[in-house]
Parts: structure tokens; sequence; C-alpha cells
């Protein structure tokens, strides 16, 4: 493992590491640019023929073009949505180590990137574990979504009053759990990166940790609500400009902030890192004795597990 | 405690987010819906023809009284006939159509054909005549209902899994009993009545489609004994009870008396004229002249909304909690009754009863009776979709094209399936734009490009067939519904949308409170449009319907002066000698199928010229176009501006010499969503 010396808790934000962020989104929009490239050429197979190319497939005549292309293409159309479906499988695996670096770059002090990578590698099994927990997670929250309208629905008739309860109840409670889970792993991560802990042990830690769970999911929320927001602008940019260029500029500003926010989230996840992991032997042998706890993270010192092994 | 930085910067985040989200939304908004005025349609030279009262066929004056406990309902009344045929009555045949509920082995239930309407579940349901007697002079009655005949169809539809030879199925029951013959003691001459006195007994079938009960909701459609429809040549237009199609009767009125419990609120043909209490049950009178039928409900639990349009008093009737359903239902009702009015004749009754039924009594929705329609949906209706307007719209339309144009559904579905189909989305285009089907921002999606695809992913069997022989259920909506209206918008575009609504506005008109065929709707295409037109009409709608045109190839090339020897003298010319005279261009376009349309082609050319041509196939399969001049040909395009859009592929309908359009707008917006699922699925 590289060493890595820990940026001071008050300087962890993304704002801090603009390279980082356009790292992670130039990464990001590599991987959609390459995937969309197959439905590109499918389309130009056909459309390359037409002096006015794609325009006639996405606007006006009531999508009539659309769907004839649809149709006569469905085989080819369905094995590009089954090799884009593996593509991006294959990134959810990478993207582990994306987190990784990501992690690796807000918590530590700048450092070549040929050594971020190596750290990415050497916390990807422990990142992969947390992921498949936050999987998990989010599969338990949206089934549990589903559990209303069944019951609803098993309940006999069914009426307007009921189902507003039960679709905002059921709503409510699947954000709810999304962002309280996402906050666990956020943290569990946060802490395996920042203190090289288990995963299993940082998830413990993180679960031990309720108030911390509850500030960082928090701290989230509007940071959630901000990232569906900017996807709310893509989609009225795609609504109002003409100008393929024009849309694709507002569609990946847009992308770029939600990277943004994202990053800000996991840099606060990595400040309650140091929270969670108080009283553990790692801190208090690498904080010197007599020091205030908010400030003694925030000297600098390096994990004895993020040295060199 | 957060600080107060922090605190800000979050709650800016949530500004920024909630501004986001609400544009977004805003963006991706469909259309409001505007009552508007309506699409001025002139009428053809000549102005419209005129429209005619109906000849009085029947008089049904009956009593009903419902037990919403047992769900049942006694019945009993008088019935006229008058012999409207050249040719002496001798036999009555009626339509007992609620039997049709009565058990698996009916033609309705055993001949149901997958892909059209909803499951068929629960409590069987029948009716019991108990009385059919003629009424003498002074009031005396004579049974004939001892010596009744139950009609059996077995085996006649192609639908039909039993054949004529089959024994029934339960031995010493008969399979269907929705069509009686009855033999009548006394000839009745040409333009003589007779009365008849009828008592009966419904039982209810649970709601599986169309009529019936669940709860304490009660749907009540074909009902009663009812007559079948008396042709001209004296012959009865008799059918039994079909999963598909069930209406053709004479015009006439109808007197009806309902008893209801006195908390059920009641929706029927006709306008109330008398109510009264009697202890705790409600009594009402509804009484409509010029009508072929009578349906009505009753429910506990209704919300009424009473507004009027013109001279058209509506009246809504939903669930508790529907209000924003309601909203939409009366705009398209409101804005049906303006346009479909303004193109077909105005609605000619004081009354409009619209249905919304219960979520569990979803199978009654959809359905048209006269001045009674039952519409659908949920009650909160999804972003940016139109199913409760298309299905308000459509059931409103059949108010013309089933209750004033009263074509035969059995015999030709389409003359009020499928004209009605074509009215719809007229009506819809009005209400909300060019997505009739959905508005997502600018995608949308309408009901044409549906039932295109939906009309050629089937069965290319004949339109103008009758109900029971399409293949199946989703081959009978898909042509009946989807692809009559895709021909008749083919021919509208084709040759002249003015024309071609003033012809279906006079054919409305002329053939108002009458029972037009295939051939009158012809003959109205004949007269109001062109010959022409006529003749694709029937090619599009009485044959298996395959239209595709296609660029099959395109060429452009240097002209030069010509080469070779062209007399001995001179010997051969000069290659170097021959210059540069412009391009020769050429267009080989496929024409698959027989109908025959005025097709547009549009010529690109290299220096951004283009040139529009309108062909002609007449009985040829394939054509040429040359191009003569300084600029080079590029491409082809077949139909630019979609006036056909009986055509089944437009993927072939361009091509060009060479690569030339850009895949950006797919590029871009797949790169998007991509981005989109690869941020969610990954870190």
């Amino acid at each position: 493992m590289v060493s890595a010396e820990r940026v001071p808790v008050g300087e962890l934000a993304a704002r801090r590491r603009p390279r980082v962020v356009l790292f992670a989104w130039a990464l990001e929009a590599l991987v959609a640019w390459l995937l969309a490239g197959s439905w590109s050429e499918l389309v130009g197979a056909v459309y390359g023929q037409h002096p006015d190319g794609d325009r006639a497939l996405w606007w006006g005549r009531g999508l009539v073009d659309a769907a004839d292309f649809v149709v006569r293409q469905r085989p080819a159309l369905q094995a590009l949505l089954a090799s884009t479906a593996w593509g991006l499988a294959l990134w959810f695996l990478a993207a582990i180590a994306v987190l990784g670096g990501v992690l690796s770059a807000l918590s530590s002090k700048p450092l070549p990137f040929a050594q971020h990578v190596a750290r990415a590698v050497g916390l990807y099994g422990r990142l992969a574990a947390l992921q498949l927990v936050s999987l998990v997670m989010v599969l338990a929250c949206l089934g549990g979504l589903l559990v209303f309208p069944i019951a609803l629905f098993a309940s006999g008739e069914v009426s307007p009053l009921r189902e507003s309860i039960v679709v905002v109840v059921a709503v409510l409670a699947t954000s709810i759990g999304l962002l309280v889970g996402g906050a666990v792993v956020d943290l569990a991560r946060a802490i395996v990166v920042r203190w090289d802990a288990h995963a299993g042990r940082a998830f413990l830690l993180a679960m031990r940790a309720p108030h911390l769970v509850g500030r960082l999911a928090t701290l989230s929320a509007p940071r959630v609500i901000a990232a569906l927001g900017l996807i709310g602008f893509g989609a009225a940019a795609s609504s109002s400009l003409r100008s393929v260029f024009a849309i694709a500029v507002a569609h990946q500003l847009c992308g770029l902030g939600r990277v943004a926010l994202r990053t800000s989230v996991l840099a606060r996840a990595l400040r309650l890192a140091d929270d969670a992991y108080v009283g553990e032997p790692e801190l208090d042998a690498a904080l010197s004795p007599g020091t205030p706890r908010t400030s003694r993270a925030s000297a600098g010192a390096t994990a004895p597990g993020a040295k060199a092994s | 405690v957060p600080r107060p930085r922090e605190a800000l910067e979050s709650a800016a985040l949530l500004l920024l987010g909630l501004c986001g989200i609400a544009v977004g939304v805003r963006s991706l908004a469909p259309p409001k819906l505007t009552v508007g005025a309506p699409t001025e349609i002139a009428p053809p030279p000549g102005g419209w023809p005129a429209m005619h009262e109906p000849v009085p066929v029947t008089r049904y004056e009956l009593r009903a009284r419902l037990d919403p406990e047992l769900h049942v309902v006694d019945g009993e009344g008088r019935i006229e006939l008058r012999n409207v045929a050249d040719v002496p009555l001798r036999e009555l045949r009626l339509h007992l159509y609620l039997n049709a509920f009565k058990n698996d082995a009916t033609l309705f239930r055993r001949a149901r054909t997958a892909g059209f309407r909803g499951e068929i579940a629960g409590a069987p349901g029948l009716i019991d005549v108990k009385k059919l007697a003629l009424v003498g002079a002074g009031g005396a009655e004579e049974d004939l209902w001892a010596k009744r005949e139950i009609v059996s169809h077995r085996g006649e539809s192609p639908q039909d899994p039993l054949r004529a030879e089959d024994a029934p199925p339960v031995p010493g029951s008969s399979d269907d009993e929705t069509d009686v013959r009855v033999p009548l003691p006394r000839e009745v001459p040409p333009g003589a009545s007779i009365t008849l006195a009828v008592a009966f007994h419904d039982e209810l079938p649970e709601i599986s489609e169309r009529t019936g009960y669940r709860g304490s909701f009660h749907f009540v459609g074909q009902w009663f004994p009812k007559l079948a429809k008396l042709e001209r040549d004296g012959t009865w237009a008799a059918f039994p009870f079909h999963h598909v199609a069930e209406f053709y009767s004479d015009f006439g009125s109808y007197d009806v008396t309902l008893d209801v419990p006195e908390k059920f609120v009641v929706g029927a043909t006709g306008p109330l004229v008398e109510t009264r209490r009697e202890g705790d049950r409600r009594i009402e009178r509804h009484v409509q002249d010029r009508v072929h039928d009578f349906a009505w409900t009753a429910w506990d639990r209704f919300v009424v909304r009473d507004e009027q349009e013109g001279a058209v008093k509506i009246r809504l009737l939903a669930p508790p909690g529907y209000e924003r359903a309601v909203d939409r239902e009366l705009a398209s009702v409101k804005t049906g009754l303006r346009e479909l009015g303004a193109r077909y004749g105005a609605y000619p009754y004081d009354v409009l009863t619209v249905v919304h039924p219960p979520d569990v009594a979803s199978e009654a929705g959809g359905m048209e009776y006269p001045t009674l329609i039952t519409t659908g949906g949920p009650w909160w209706p999804a972003h940016g979709t139109h199913e409760i307007e298309a299905v308000t719209v459509h059931e409103l339309g059949h108010q013309w094209f089933y209750g004033l144009v009263a074509s035969n559904e059995v015999a030709w579905p389409a003359g009020d399936e499928g004209f009605n189909s074509f009215a719809e989305q007229l009506v819809m285009r009005r209400l909300v734009g060019e997505g009739t089907a959905a508005s997502l921002g600018p995608l949308e999606l309408s009901y044409l490009t549906l039932s295109r695809q939906g009309a050629s992913a089937h069965f290319e069997e004949p339109i103008f067939q009758p109900a029971d022989r399409f293949a199946n259920g989703a081959s009978y909506g898909m042509r009946v519904y989807g692809a009559t209206a895709v021909a008749l918008e083919t021919l509208r575009r084709s040759y002249g949308e003015a024309r071609f609504d003033a012809a279906i506005g006079a054919y409305a008109r002329e053939q108002r409170f009458a029972h037009p065929t295939p051939e009158d709707f012809f003959r109205a295409l004949e007269t109001w449009v062109s010959r022409d037109c006529a003749l694709a009409a029937r090619a599009a709608l009485t044959t298996p319907t395959t239209l595709d045109f296609s660029v099959e190839r395109v060429t452009a090339a240097p002209r030069h002066a010509p080469k070779g020897i062209f007399d001995r003298p001179d010997r051969v010319r000069d290659p170097q000698l021959a210059g540069f005279e412009g391009f020769a261009g050429s267009v080989w376009i496929a024409r698959r199928g027989v109908v025959d349309l005025p097709v547009t082609v549009e010529l690109r050319f290299a220096n951004g010229t283009t040139r529009r041509e309108t062909v002609r196939f007449g009985d040829r399969a394939w054509l040429r176009l040359d191009t003569d001049g300084p600029n080079e040909l590029l491409a082809a395009i077949v139909d630019p501006d979609l006036a056909i859009p009986l055509d089944r592929d437009r993927t072939n309908n361009f091509l060009a010499t060479k690569r030339v359009g850009a895949s950006s707008v797919t590029r871009e917006r797949a790169t998007a969503w991509i981005g989109l699922l690869a941020r969610g699925a990954g870190w």
C-alpha cells in the first residue's frame, strides 16, 4: 500500500480538488460516449442515407419515424441494449476503483496520479465489499417500495385518499432509506480509505455512529436534490435548445455538476470518518495525547495502516 | 449543529435542486387542456346534404327495479314494433344478450379471442324472460314465448371452436341463448304495428366486460329483451352476442322508469323527466327519442358534476376523489362536442352523461350507449399521457359513428369503431396537439404512430369484414381501430384535407339516423372527393393491405457529349473533346401493394437545392425518375411530409448516392442517458 499523508479535516473539500472532479467527470463522460457509439452507428447505418441525418427520428410527426426505426431494427437494438447493459456492468465494477481513487485523492495530500491509482487498486477489495452492501441496501429499499402498492391492492378497493397517502409514505420511506443507507456506506468507505480499516469493521463503526450517519444524510440530502435538479435543467435544455452542440454542452455541464456534488458528499464523509474512528487503536496511536479531538485529525498524521505495506 | 456557512450552502443547493426539478417537470409538461373554437370545416360544393329524421320502428316502455344486494333487475313493459319492411312479418328475432354471461359455453366466452378488452371472471349473469305476449285489441294478451326457438350459431364464426355438428358442451342445454326466434301467430302487414308485453328478470354478472356489478356499483347494459334490426326485405339482422361486436338496432324511442334505492345516483340514456320518492326508493323516468339502445348505471357513491356545453347538459358521474380526471374528461367532452359537431353535424340530443366507473369496475369503462358514455383511467392521470382524454373523446365520438351513423357493427365494425378512431385522432390533435398518446416535452408520441405499428404488426386481413372473421382480438383491434384510422388519414392527406373532411362531414350528415353500408361510404367519397379517391379507399379497406414505398437506387454521374462511332467518315470522336454537359441522375422507386395514391418525391441536389415531383404508380411496381442539369443529384426522399401514413416502413423511403447524414442527435442523447445510468450505476 502506498503511504498517504492525510489532509487535515478542515481542508477536506471537493472544491480544493477541482482536478479530481474534472477527472471523474471526464472518465464518466468518456464511458458514456464510448457506449453511445454503437447506438449512433446503428442509427447512422440507416439515417446516414438521409440528407437531414437522424433529426427526423427525434423531432415532430408523433415519432412516426422513430417507431419505424425501432420496429425494423428490433433485433439489432436488443443486441445493443444487452451490450450496453454489459458495458454498464463493467463500468459498475471499474467505478469502484474510481471511487477509491477519488476518496484517496480527497483524503490525501497531492500525490502523483500513479500512486492514486495504486491506492485505489489496493482498496478495491474492501470498497467492492461495501459496494455489495450498498447494492443490497438499494434493492431492499426499492423492494420495500413495492410492498406498499402490493399491500394496498391486496387490501381491496382503492380510494384516491388511500393511494395518495400510500404513495407519499412509500416515496418518503424509500428516499429516507436510500439516504440513510447511502450515508452508512459512504461513511464506511471513508473510514476504509482514511484509516485503512477493513470493510466489515468500517461498516460496523459506521453503524455504531448513528449521529454521524444522520449528519451525513442531512448534508447529503440537499446535494442529492440539487443533483436531481441538474437532471431537470438538462431535460429543460433538451426541450428548449435546438442546437445539438448546445444541448450537449448543457448536458455535460449538468453531468459535471452532479459529479461535483457527489464528490462534495464524499468529502463530507471523509470529514466525519475521523469522528467515527475515535477511540480506535490506530487513531489513538496516530494522534498525540492531549490534542483536542477536533484538531487531532487535522494535524496531518499518517495512519499506520496507510503506510506502505 | 451545522455551521452557518454550511447551512447556507445546503439551503442554496436545496433551492437550486427544487428549481431544477420544477424547470425539468415544466419543460416536459404536456400542453394545457384548453377548450377552444372548433376547426372550420367548409362544406362540399353544393353545401351539406340534408339531415333526415329517423324512421321510428320501435318503442320501448319499460319499468325496472334494481335490487343492489342481490344484483338483480326485474323489468316489465311494452314494446311496439312497426313493420317497416316491404313484406309481411311472420316472426320476431329477439336478442337476450345478458345470457352471453350465463356460462363458459356461450359464444361470447367460448369464441373469445385474445388481445381485446379485459378478463372474464366472477359471477355469471342471465336474463329470464317471464313473459312475451302479443297485445291485442282491448288489451288481451296472447302468449308468444311458449313457441320460441333458440337460434344456434354454432360453427358459423371462424373464431368459434365448436362446429355446427358438435353436440352442446352440456347435454340437454343450449350453448348460447342470446338469439331467439319467436313465430308470430299472424302476419303483420307492411306499415302495421304490433305491441308486445314483456316481463323479465335479470341477474347481473360480476363485471368482466361492459356490464354487471362490482360491490354496489352497477352498470346495466344489454339488459332487456331487445328486438333485432328489421331490414327492408323483411329479414332480421340478428346475431349472437359476440366478444367484439354487439350493436345494430332500429331507431326508436325509449321511455324507461327506474326504481332504485334512494341513496343511489342514477345515470341513464336520455333526460330525466320525472323523479319521485316511494318509501326508501327513488323512481326516475328517462325518455329519449331517436336512439337505438338504452343503458343505465346506479351507484351509491357517485359524485355528480353538472355542466353545460351549448344546449347540451353534461352530467359527469365519478367516484369520490376523481376531480382531476373529471376535469380532463370535461375538457375532452366540451372540445369533442364542438369539434365533432362542426365536422359531422351538431349533437342532436339535450343531454350527455359521462360515467367514470370506479377502479374495481374498470371493465365497465370505455363503452358507448346513446347519450351515455363510460370512460376510465386513474384518479391521478400519469404525467404526459392522454389516456383519459383519448377514451373520453373516443366514446363521445361514438355518439356520431354508432349513435347517429348507425352502421352494422357486426357486419363491418370499421364503420363505427374505425371511423370513430379516425375522428378521435382529429379531436385529440385539436385538444392536445401532435402528442395524442403522450407528450414529454419535445417528444410527442401520436396515436397515429401507434396505430401504424399495430396495424402492420398483425394479420394483414381486410379491414372491412365482419367482426367474427378477424384472426383474433388483437388483429380485430389493430385492423378495425388502428388500420382504419391510418387508411382514412392517408386518404385525407393524399387527396386534400379540406376536401376529405368535407366528404366525411357530408357522409355523416347524409347517413344520420340511417344504417349505411361500405358501398354508401365509397359512393360518398366518389361524390365528394373523386373516383380516384374512392378506388384507393376500396383497395385500402377491402383488400389485405400492404403498402410500402422504397427508394431502391439513386445514381448521379457527370454527363458528357456522346462518344463512339456515329458515322464512318468521322470515326471515333476523341473523348477529350467530349465536354462536361452537366449531371445525369436517376432514382428507382418501388411500391409493394395495390393501393394507388399520389406520391411526392423530394430530390435533393449537392448544391443544396431541392425539387419535388408527384408521381403515380398505377398498376406498376416501380418507376424511375431522371434528372438532368447542372446540379448533381444527392438523395431522394419518398413522401417527405408523411402524407401516406399507410406506408408501413419509412426507413426505406430515402437513399443517397453516398453517406450524407449525421447521427449526432442520437450520439448526444445516448451519451446523456448512458451518462445518467453510469452515474447511477457507478461510484
